[in-house]
């Protein structure tokens, strides 16, 4: 069974269609990128994903199940997560209880020993946000914001991460050390979509990708057959 | 030295009653960035409700206390319901407006119900006042700011120490974001609006055996609620309680000993001046401001 499925999903923007009549599915445990150029739609698909942005026709299937009408803050609790373009953390609250909110979700289920134990696996992989853990996250640097924003997103344990532009801003030193943390969690079975800029970085790493362009599927393939795509190394590899 | 302080002391009660109003902002505005300009009238309703419940229904003081709060919190409930969530674009200035033409209803559902009289009841405790350096300050008073502090530090545990109370911080600066981590926004705003409207009505409560109450004391005490809460840095719980207790203060000392006409002129001056040179407020800090998306 295919982890999402989407079918024919439409999404317009007061009149202007940012998604039109898209067909995407790929399965579990895959690091998935969507690429394409400013505007063709590519935060549109995560943001209506989230149903942060209402879908004008089509459905979306999660493990099976039709997502398309759960509200935000209950996908959370069916596996999906998102590190939204921006980062978009509570920014006058300390690094802790912007981790701790991350499992807002689950504290009732899960109790404080486990959403603590969470936070320890978060600082495992971030070390610089243990020593930051009482800091204001609007404080901290671009880099050390999108590895909370990350790990804010862990917190909820997702079957599917999201993260829409993680690179964005970043130093290349930084961005190959937030790769490399997406390449660890999917090497524990977590399953990745994943929107960037840098087209050729998220192809190297990806199982699968999809090419957006105005809105529309445009083309298809794993990283290494996009990569070597005459047209996609034209239109958005440089060459 | 004797007047000074009894006009210190009328000054703390009625700043305690500002400070708490202030604090009822604070919880909306954490959670929403709403400005709920109907506040006033959540200390009105409390006070009138106790006295329906202790003088007219008879019923025992604690019980009438309990109901007054509870009922006062229905109406933050339904104000919520039928009023704030059912508007599509949740603009700011529109959600102000909403909360003006609230506070325009309840006052008049409270004239319809209670007339134009004030009302009082017993103080909670009898005895003499207590006599300080030759000044007189009431039991009731010390009811009151004993109350006061008792709101604030629950109000500072809820917001810094539980989830819940971090989690409607978290609405107020980014819903998109609590929405994503999974918090129920929604739920949180109609939280904090009953909380706001039962801590309004704990004020009404607690001060109307000394200052009376009556149906149309609401935005005076929203507006003075608001200075208070602007003078601490909007959000900021002890700012907006030590605004409180200043406005008052010096609200008791001008009517005192300049004119008791030119009293309410005070908080509105203060806030003027606060906000042409200290918009964030005297307590509140510019980098938490900026942070806020509002």
């Amino acid at each position: 069974m295919m982890l999402m499925e989407i079918k024919d999903l439409t999404v317009s923007y007061g009149g202007i269609k940012a998604l039109r009549s898209l067909n995407i599915a790929f399965e579990e445990k895959s690091i998935v990128s969507i690429i394409g150029a400013n505007g063709a739609g590519k935060s549109t698909l995560l943001n209506t994903i989230m149903n942060l942005v209402p879908a004008e026709s089509g459905e979306i299937f999660f493990q099976g199940k039709r997502i398309s009408d759960i509200k935000s803050h209950e996908l959370i609790k069916l596996g999906i997560s998102l590190v939204p373009e921006g980062r978009m953390l509570f920014s006058h609250l300390t690094v802790r209880d912007n981790l701790h909110l991350g499992a807002y979700a689950f504290f009732r289920t899960l109790g404080k020993k486990e959403v603590r134990k969470r936070a320890e696996r978060v600082y495992e992989l971030f070390p610089i946000l243990k020593e930051r853990r009482d800091q204001i996250a609007g404080t901290l640097s671009g880099g050390q914001q999108q590895m909370l924003a990350i790990g804010r997103a862990l917190m909820a344990d997702p079957r599917l991460l999201m993260l829409d532009e993680p690179s964005m801003g970043l130093a290349p030193m930084l961005v190959k050390d937030i790769f490399n943390v997406i390449k660890h969690l999917n090497s524990q079975s977590m399953s990745i979509l994943l929107i960037e800029q840098n087209a050729r970085a998220a192809l190297k790493m990806s199982h699968y990708a999809f090419v957006l362009e105005s809105g529309r599927l445009a083309s298809q393939g794993t990283g290494a057959s996009l990569l070597n795509d005459e047209k996609i190394k034209k239109a958005y590899l440089g060459g | 030295m004797s007047v000074f302080l009894q006009f210190l002391f009328s000054g703390l009660t009625i700043g305690a009653v500002y400070a708490m109003v202030g604090l009822g902002f604070n919880i909306i505005y954490n959670a929403t960035s709403i400005i709920n300009l109907a506040q006033g009238e959540f200390v009105v309703i409390g006070g009138l409700l106790m006295w329906l419940f202790s003088e007219s229904m008879k019923l025992p003081f604690l019980i009438s206390a309990l109901l007054a709060i509870l009922f006062t919190g229905l109406i933050g409930l339904l104000m919520e319901r039928l009023t704030i969530r059912p508007v599509k674009k949740k603009d700011l200035l529109l959600m102000i407006m909403i909360t003006i033409a609230v506070s325009i209803v309840l006052r008049g559902l409270l004239m319809f119900k209670f007339g134009k009289d004030p009302y009082t009841y017993n103080p909670f405790t009898e005895g003499d006042p207590i006599n300080i350096y030759g000044a007189y300050i009431q039991q009731q008073t010390l009811w009151v700011i004993g109350i006061t502090s008792l709101c604030i530090i629950l109000m500072y545990l809820f917001f810094n120490k539980t989830m819940l109370g971090k989690a409607m911080k978290a609405c107020a600066v980014d819903p998109t974001a609590a929405r994503i981590t999974g918090i129920n926004v929604e739920r949180m705003v109609m939280i904090s609006f009953v909380m706001s409207a039962m801590m309004g009505a704990v004020a009404g409560i607690a001060v109307t055996p000394i200052t009376l109450m009556e149906y149309d004391r609401g935005p005076m005490l929203a507006v003075k609620g608001f200075c208070a809460a602007i003078m601490g840095g909007l959000g900021r719980g002890r700012g907006s309680v030590i605004g409180g207790f200043i406005i008052g203060i010096l609200e008791s000392l001008t009517a005192g000993y300049i004119h008791s006409g030119a009293k309410d002129a005070v908080a509105l001056i203060i806030m003027l001046i606060i906000l042409f040179f200290r918009p964030a407020g005297i307590f509140g800090s510019k980098t938490i401001i900026d942070l806020r998306r509002f």
